[in-house]
This record gives structure tokens, sequence and C-alpha cells, in this order.
């Protein structure tokens, strides 16, 4: 196991320099001096002192080294842990993105959550009734799920629960003192919205992917064997079938994992949710290219790992794949 | 043709099927059928993916049907219709009105108030900042006559109560407390609203202003009250129209006067109309023209000619018959002695077209972009604009060009992402899978890197990253479409990859291979045709995906840009309280109709790939 995952982990690693290659080239690239955002030309009107400003900030930001040089020193920084500066937080960017990076886990962990514990059930009903008016509703829920744009969900639930009932806050973070009681259940009113958005969601395309691989799995061989031996139906079902459909799911489960961290930029936005996604938007509209760097960086390696996390979750699972 | 037959026999036979179970007898079951013509069938068979054909049919004709009959008005701006609702009675006179008698009927910005011959007031239109809520005591008195401003209402009673109401941010939908003693000495004859204000005919002939600017110092309509003097008598004034910037003044004496602005409008005013050498018995003003009529049946247009307005564009010539004469904001109606009407001007509105059945008109009603006319017979015939069937946004303009012309830009992006992703996906899975070895290795390998960027927050980095050099509008949507496709082909990529693998293994491939078939044409025109059912259904179900993407991205400000409209930058406006509560129709007009969109494609996609495996129908 430990060497499977050695060899994974090193097969990772010219993918992860490629990649990094690619970003910090098409950022390079871009046309747009981040200098002009940090002091606007004009603001100071002696030229030569503008001149010695620019000059600093360039020295600070390393932006006066070879092209190359600066592609070293990018990367030997964030091998030891330091992620730069964010010019639009003027903060470094560690810090930028520990608050939101917690916002958007925690909606995430409980969509993803609410979701698997429904759409498990559901699928299996679905799958083992099949054509019922269960399943059928179920059915037409997905397939109208994943054609509805999240941005329309989230409004719906903001003009429903929000404007009309007046149940939830329309969006927006809580303002109480950090760390109170009040702070925490201000905290959970202000998610519910997002995490229903999210749920809904993930709901579509899990049960859709549970029910199918629950057929799958209830037309093999093997659960027409259980059959015939004169297992208790449900024993067939929930130990037979169950287990071998729940092979698949863990693909989705995977990127499940990866989406945690990549927070969602459209509900998050909607909500007014300072999450990560949020965090992108911001960074982008006034070109702090250093922050969408490197949060572009984490979301590749986060990817690249899911599929490891995939790979060790099918090894769990199915004791067929042997993981070397 | 022959699919169209196809689609509308099996429509038929679905309808046709609910009420008589056809019998088929056990040959025809047998008969022999080519596997394209099963599957086919199979398709057609299904419910669903008929209802998804007729609702992407009917989507796609909304778009590009439409979109060639509704001029694009993306550059149309226009204050007084901002964020009206649905509502497509803003030229229903109501019956009552009709049976009672018109008196008169005063157009505003986006509906008209009637007044009968009994006294009675009646809105219809699109209430607008309140002006349908009439104050109570209307209702108790007899009412002479109304008069609209472009917002808000002036009546007069016939004990010569005054009613004003309606928005009042310039104070124009009050009497002002510093004219209160003045017409207590010297009351109110006649009121008449105008755009933002008021004016007021006081019983000894002088006339008021309220509203804006009227109580700024040294602005040209702040120096009530005005009068006019002539041979030592103060005029009576008849009738006052007025726009932004001046009023026109009919006096008793049939004179004109003018006052307001210093501005081309008043310098040019025809002459013989100020010193009586003419009697004036009409006048009408729109913002730049100004129109008199006299006695002799001579219509007079003076101001900038640049609006189709005045000058050589009046399409009344040397005529001698006209008997009165109307303006709308930016149009004018004159009419005959004949009883009969031309209309000349902007005609973005429909306010031009005057219908064939207006011979009779006894009386002319115009203002805004609406024309009443008063019929012999009692009845009214009206012309301009209807409504908004989608309301309107917050320019003016009307929803529902908006979002036809929106649908063609997401319909479009949509498909030509999916295109290029299915090119890219189509090439990497066939060259990777049927070579195999290093090639193999190192596509896979970039398809790994690729996909390992999560999409949206990729997309927009590198959309907001190419967005912001200055290109033109057609590059910059090429550009998103690209975008989209470039990132969203790796699962058909793997996809095409695996089924070669399986593929290259069969006896076929072999055989093509034994008779030294070149390796392309191996690809090309033995296995391509094996997968393209599947690359088919793969690209039907990936477009219901792209449509989503793109009005995503577009949602957050990093899709298609303003001017141009597209489903989802439409719907940037809802992340707006304001818009999300009161102007519903903005976000939940597009948000269905990009559901629509999806769903017709994922149920025909749905249902192609259970007419091609029929195994996948079970799960």
């Amino acid at each position: 196991m430990i060497k499977f995952l050695l060899r994974r982990v090193t097969a990772l690693i010219p993918v992860a320099i490629f990649i990094s290659i690619l970003l910090f080239t098409i950022f390079k690239m871009m046309p747009g001096d981040p200098i002009n955002y940090m002091i606007p030309p004009g603001s100071i009107q002696d030229p030569e002192i503008y001149a010695a400003l620019v000059a600093i900030a360039r020295e600070k930001l390393g932006l006066d080294q070879p092209v190359l040089l600066q592609y070293f020193y990018w990367v030997r920084n964030m091998l030891i842990g330091d992620f730069g500066y964010s010019s639009l937080f003027q903060l470094p960017v560690s810090q930028v993105l520990a608050e939101p990076l917690f916002n958007s886990i925690i909606i995430n962990v409980f969509s993803i959550t609410i979701a698997f514990l429904i759409s498990i059930p559901v699928g299996i009903i679905s799958a083992v009734r099949k054509d019922s008016i269960h399943d059928r509703g179920w059915q037409v829920f997905s397939i109208v799920g994943l054609s509805m744009p999240s941005f329309f969900v989230g409004l719906t639930l903001i003009f429903v629960f929000a404007l009309t009932l007046g149940w939830f806050p329309a969006g927006g973070m809580p303002f109480e003192n950090p760390g109170s009681t009040e702070f925490y259940l201000s905290y959970f009113r202000y998610m519910v919205l997002p995490i229903i958005t999210l749920t809904i969601g993930a709901l579509a395309g899990t049960i859709r992917y549970v029910r199918g691989s629950m057929i799958d799995a209830l037309s093999k061989d093997y659960i027409r064997t259980a059959r015939s031996k004169g297992l208790a139906e449900k024993v067939v079902i929930y130990s037979h079938a169950f287990r071998n459909a729940l092979i698949p799911v863990v693909t989705i489960l995977a990127f499940s994992i990866v989406g945690l961290f990549g927070g969602s930029a459209i509900t998050e936005r909607i909500f007014v949710w300072n999450g990560i996604g949020s965090v992108l938007i911001n960074a982008l509209t006034v070109r702090d290219y250093n922050l969408v760097l490197i949060m572009n960086m984490f979301y590749a390696v986060l990817a690249l790992l899911a599929n490891i996390i995939m790979d060790i979750g099918y090894a769990i699972v199915d004791p067929r794949v042997k993981v070397n | 043709m022959k699919l169209l037959k196809k689609i509308f026999n099996s429509f038929i036979s679905m309808i046709g099927g609910l009420f008589v179970r056809k019998k088929t007898n056990i040959l025809v079951e047998e008969a022999l059928n080519s596997p394209s013509k099963m599957v086919t069938k199979r398709f057609f068979k299904n419910k669903l993916a008929i209802i998804g054909i007729f609702g992407f049919v009917g989507i796609f004709v909304f778009s590009f049907v439409l979109a060639q009959f509704l001029p694009p008005n993306f550059y149309y701006t226009n204050a007084l219709l901002r964020n009206l609702p649905p509502n497509l009675s803003y030229l229903s006179v109501p019956d009552q009105l009709i049976k009672d008698g018109v008196r008169s009927i005063e157009p505003g910005s986006a509906y008209s108030i009637g007044l009968s011959e009994k006294g009675d007031l009646y809105f219809w239109g699109s209430d607008n900042r309140g002006v349908s809520e009439f104050p109570a005591a209307v209702n108790n008195v007899d009412i002479v006559s109304v008069s609209a401003g472009s917002q808000h209402f002036v009546a007069m009673g016939e004990n010569g109560e005054t009613f004003l109401w309606g928005y009042n941010h310039q104070g124009q939908a009050e009497i002002p407390a510093r004219f209160a003693s003045a017409f207590a000495s010297d009351p109110i004859v006649q009121l008449y609203g105008g755009l933002d204000r008021t004016f007021a005919v006081t019983e000894n002939n002088f006339i008021y202003v309220w509203g804006t600017g009227a109580n700024i110092i040294g602005n040209p309509m702040a120096r009530s009250p005005y009068s006019y003097t002539i041979d030592g008598v103060r005029q009576k004034p008849i009738k006052l129209v007025s726009n932004g910037s001046n009023a026109i003044v009919l006096l008793e004496n049939n004179m004109i006067r003018m006052f307001g602005s210093n501005n081309e409008l008043s310098r040019t005013i025809p002459t013989d109309l100020t010193t009586g050498d003419k009697e004036v018995v009409d006048i009408a003003i729109t913002q730049y023209n100004a129109f008199a009529v006299t006695s002799d049946g001579q219509l007079y247009t003076w101001g900038d000619p640049a609006f189709g307005l005045a000058g050589n564009s009046v399409p009344l010539a040397g005529r001698t018959n006209v008997k009165s004469i109307h303006s709308g904001f930016e149009h004018a109606v004159a009419l005959l002695n004949d009883g009969s009407i031309v209309a000349w001007g902007d005609n973005q509105q429909n306010q031009t077209n005057i219908p064939s059945n207006a011979t009779n008109t006894v009386q002319l009603f115009v203002g805004g972009y609406y024309n009443y006319a008063l019929q012999e017979n009692g009845s009214v015939v009206t012309w301009g604009l209807h409504g908004f069937l989608f309301g309107s946004d917050e320019q003016g303009r009307d929803f529902f060009t908006q979002v036809v012309h929106g649908g063609q830009i997401t319909l479009t992006v949509g498909a030509v992402a999916v295109i290029i992703s299915l090119i890219i996906g189509v090439t990497v899975g066939l060259v990777s899978g049927f070579f195999g070895g290093w090639i193999d290795n190192m596509l896979m390998r970039f398809t790994e890197i690729v996909s390992s960027f999560p999409f949206l927050p990729f997309a927009i980095t590198l959309s907001s990253l190419l967005l912001g050099q200055e290109i033109s509008e057609v590059n910059r949507m090429l550009m998103i479409m690209v975008i989209l496709g470039v990132l969203s082909w790796t699962g058909l990529a793997r996809l095409i990859r695996g089924l070669i693998l399986s593929e290259r293994e069969r006896d076929y491939v072999l055989a093509s291979k034994a008779l030294g078939i070149k390796n392309f044409n191996i690809i090309v025109r033995h296995i391509l045709p094996s997968v393209l059912a599947i690359v088919i259904v793969n690209a039907t179900l990936g477009y219901a995906g792209s449509l989503l993407t793109e009005a995503g991205l577009s949602f957050l400000g990093f899709g298609v840009q303003k001017p141009n409209p597209s489903w989802g930058n439409i719907l940037t406006a809802a992340q707006d309280i304001t818009v999300i509560q009161i102007y519903w129709w903005r976000w939940i007009i597009p948000g269905l109709l990009i559901i629509w969109a999806a769903l017709s494609v994922n149920l025909i996609g749905d249902a192609m790939r259970d007419a091609i495996d029929p195994r996948n129908a079970e799960r």
C-alpha cells in the first residue's frame, strides 16, 4: 500500500511541475503590470519619486529578476510555505485564504454529506422499485436538477425563504462577535440557503449515479445466485448488491472532495458568502495575479491528489483491485 | 423532410396511442430491421424524446427565428420605461369608459387615464410609481379635466377642487406651500401636467409652475407666475403644452407665447404665430420640436429637423385641412378635417402605424407612445405601444427582445464550444487509443493535466485574463467558446480511448490491418463509425452542460459581455435584491428559458443513449 502510494505521488511530481510552468507562463504572458494596481500611475505627481517607488515595489516583488529566476523563486517559496503577498488584501496569501477556505469547506462538507445521505437510500429504492411512482418522481427531479443552473436555484431560494417568508437572511456573513454563541447561531442561519443550493445541485447527479450502479449490480449473476439460495430480499439488496454498487460511487465522492476546497464561485457569489470562490472572483477583478496564480495551483494539486484518493478508495471498497 | 415526417408521425401516434392500441401481427414484429433503423425507431417511440425535440425546436424558433423579426435594442435606453412588469394592456381602454362616453384620455409614460362624460376616472396600463393609487376624494367628485405628467396626474373637480398624485420626487405631485397664499386669493382654474412638472392657470390668468427646476433660482422655469398682457389685457391661456425645457401657451386671442429655456426651439418660433397675423387654434410640443395649427388649416413646425418631426419630414406640405395637432414623446399626429389621421416621427414603438379603421375620427388623444382616436360612433381606435410581454429591463428596453437575442447568443456559444471540445476530444481519444504506447502515455498525461484544473475557477481565470485585453465583441465571444471547448474535452477523450482500446482488438481491425489498409483509414473509416453513436450522445449531453456553463460564466460577469445579451449576463442583474424581489420577471423568465433549453437537450440526449443501447434503458 505504502509502495503504491509512493509510486503514485512520484508520478504526480512531473505533472505538477508541468502545470506550474504552464500556469506561470500564462500569468507572465498577461498584459498589465501588477505595479500599476499597487501604485496607480498619476497618484504621485513627481515622476522621479514615482519611478523610485515603482523600482522599490518591483524589487520587493522580485519582478526585476529574469523570468526563469522568478519562476524558481516562486516554486521555492511555495515549497517552503511562503505563498507570497496579496496586493488586494495587503496580507500574505496564506492569511488571506485561511478564513474563506474554512467557510467554503464547511458549506461543502454539509452539502455533500446531506446529498449522499439522501441520494444513497433514494437511489437504492429507485433501483429496486424501478418504474414505480417513487422512481419516476426522482427521475424527473434529477433530470430537471441537471438542467437547472445553480444560480436559478439560489435566486429562487432567496426569493421564497429570504424575501417572502423571511426565515433566513438573503446573503452575507454573520456580523456578531466571532466566538460568541450568537455568532455560531447566526453563522448557521446564513449557511442554510447556500447549503440547500449546493445540495440540490449535487443530488441530481448522485441519485442518477447511485441508481444506475445499483441497477447494474442487481442484474449481476451473483444476485440471482443469492436469491436462488433463498436469502431474504433485504439481505440480497443491502449486503450483496449495495456493497458492489458502492464501487463506482467512490469516483463521484472523490471529485466531491476536490470540490470541497474548490469552493463554488456561483453559489458563494449569490449568497455573498465569503468563500474561496468569492476570493478568486475578487482577486481577478482587481488583477491580484499572485493570489489567482496560487489558487489555481492549489486547485490543480488538489485535483491530482483526488485521483490518488480515488485509487485508494477503490482499493478499500473493492478487494479485487490490487494496489500494486 | 423525411425526418420531419418521422417526427410528425411519431407525435401523432403518441397522441393516438393514448386512445387506440395498435394491433401488430407477428410477421411485422419479426421483420428484419437494420440497426440504424432500429435505433431511430426506438428513439421516436420514446415519449420523452419527442417532448425534448419539440422543446428544443420551440426554443430554437424562439431564439433564431424571432430574432430575425425583432431588431436588436441593445443600445436603446428610455428612463420612462424602466423595470415595467409584463403587461400588454397599455392600450386597453376599459369598456365602461367607452360605454359612458369618452371625454378625454391622457396618456402617461406606461399607462393612460381616461375621463368619462359622467366625470369618472379610469386607469389602465402599468402602474409606475403609484400613479394608479387615486386619492380617495377623486371618487366623490365629478372630475372635469385631467392631465398627465410622465409619472404623475393632475385633475380638476367641478367645484374647482384640485387633485395631484403620483411620483413626487420633484415635488410635482403636490401644490407647493410657497404658492398657497397666492392660490387662496386667486384660485386655480386649470391644471396641466408636463413630464416632471405641473402648470396651473389661475382665475386672474397667471401661470404657475412647479416640479423639476422650478424652485431653483436662475432656472428658466423658476419665474412663476407668468402672464401675458397684450393690448392692455392680461390674456387668458386656453391651452398649455410643455417639454423638458420649454412651455408653449395658446392665448385666448389666438396668439402663442413660449417660456422656459432660451434654445433653438424658442428662437425659431414663427413670428406669424406670435404677432396675431395668423390665428392659432392648436399647439403641440416634443423635446426638440413644436407644432401649431392655424385657423386656415395649416400646420406650422419649428425646431431641430434632425428628429424627423419638422420641416421636410412632415407629410402635410401644402395641406389646408389640418384640424388639430398632437404629440407623443417622439412622434406627432395630426387630425384632418375629413376625420383621417396623419402621423410621423419615431416609430420604434409603432407610434405612427395608424390602423386602417381610424377613418371617422372626431377627437384624438395622444401622449407618450400611445394614440387614441375617438370615432364618430363612440368607439376608440388605439395604436402605439401595447406594453411589454416580458416586461422591460433597467434601461427601458423590451425584455422580450433582449431574451430572444440572448437565446441566440447562448445557444450559439454553447454549440460552438461543444464542437470545439468534440474535435479535440475525438482526435485525442482516437489517436491515443489506436496507437497506444508512448503517444498514448503522453496524451493521457496531458489529458490528466487539463482535467486537473477545476472547471469553473479556471474558466473564470482564463476568461478574465483574456477579456482584460482590448478585443472586439466578436473575438470576445469566440474566446469564450474556445475557453469552454478547451476545458471540456477530457472526459470525451478518455471515453473514446477506452472504446478504441476494446475496438482495436476486434477481428475486423485485424483484417483491415492484414489487408494493408493505412492506419488513418482504419481509424476514420472503420473504427470511428462504430463509436460515432456514443460520440453523438456525449455531444448532446455535453451541449446541455455547455449551455449551463456559459450561463454561469456570464452570470458571474466573465462570459459574454454587455451590451450583447446572453441568458447568463441578463441574469447578472439578479445579484441585486431589489431585482429578485420586485423586478421578478428579469430573473424568472431567462432562468426558466435556460432550464427549458437544457432540459430538452438532456431529454434528447438521454433518449438517444437509451435508443443506441437498449440495455441502458433498463437502468
